[in-house]
């Protein structure tokens, strides 16, 4: 199902899923002609059987409430971390879908229509983004990197 | 008709604010310097397998390594300088993150509220 808005019931979910279609739709799988048929370059958690690399992994890394809307309000905004780690088979490769990651979220924030404001995710933020590369010339190079959105419940 | 308002007593409550807010810096200064040894030791209990993360120690080396230090005023930074450190906390391709340092950061931070508030009640 194409998720087009973060609703407040189910914030967490939506919120996970509209980013890995949003990247999964936007972002070239370097190996499109080739990747198998039953496997994902994009996904919403690591997979338990064995992958083709490139691939792109999105997870929650939780949430904190820093504020309500108002004294007397139910309202809340929520600030989610989400973890979007690029798993790759050079340095290279790696930096080059980190680049094609970020270069997409950051400029499709405002759009009237596409937007992620206008999904319900605000105040992107790339909070960090570190190297994690296994030893050895086939070792897999990673970047895992932490964005934050603002989530109006309401 | 024109008025005139004259308010007395500016600079010397000038120099009253200037003389707290110095004060409210090192006292909070203060509390991110000891929210830090706090985090330093939390995550050290967390590699010990004494939170709700696996236990990660084998020889001791990367618990040992865990360190606070504040590197410039009202910052405090706990790190590792073990070249594995970052494999455990962010996981590899074959080994589940283990998450000791984000995950103790995102459990303690009312308490590391707490501490700067509970020093800046001393103003």
């Amino acid at each position: 199902m194409a998720i087009t808005k973060v609703y407040s019931a189910t914030f967490l979910a939506d919120t996970v899923n509209l980013i890995r279609n949003k990247l999964k739709t936007n972002i070239t799988d370097p190996l499109v002609t080739i990747r198998p048929g039953n496997e994902k370059f994009v996904l919403t958690s690591y997979p338990k059987r064995s992958v083709t690399y490139p691939i792109i992994t999105i997870t929650d890394r939780g949430i904190i409430q820093p504020t309500r809307l108002g004294m007397s309000s139910e309202g809340t905004v929520i600030s989610i971390t989400v973890e979007v780690r690029i798993w790759a088979r050079n340095v290279r490769e790696r930096d080059e879908l980190f680049g094609s990651a970020y270069q997409y979220l950051r400029t499709n924030q405002l759009d009237n229509v596409t937007g992620l404001a206008n999904s319900n995710l605000h105040d992107f933020t790339l909070s960090s983004a570190v190297n994690v590369d296994e030893e050895g010339e086939a070792g897999i190079r990673s970047k895992v990197c932490e964005y934050k959105f603002l989530v109006i419940i309401s | 008709m024109t008025i005139g308002i004259q308010v007395l007593g500016i600079p010397s409550t000038m120099a009253f604010l200037k003389t707290k807010n110095k004060k409210a810096l090192e006292l909070t200064n203060a509390a991110i310097i000891k929210a830090g040894f706090f985090i330093e030791a939390e995550v050290k209990e967390s590699i010990a397998g004494k939170r709700a993360e696996p236990k990660s120690v084998d020889t001791g080396r990367f618990m040992g390594s865990v360190k606070a230090s504040q590197k410039q005023p009202l910052t405090a930074t706990i790190e590792s300088n073990v070249e594995y450190a970052k494999h455990l906390e962010y996981g590899t391709s074959r080994m589940k993150p283990r998450s000791h340092f984000r995950n103790t950061a995102s459990r303690n931070e009312t308490k590391v509220k707490d501490f700067v508030e509970k020093e800046i009640k001393k103003l």
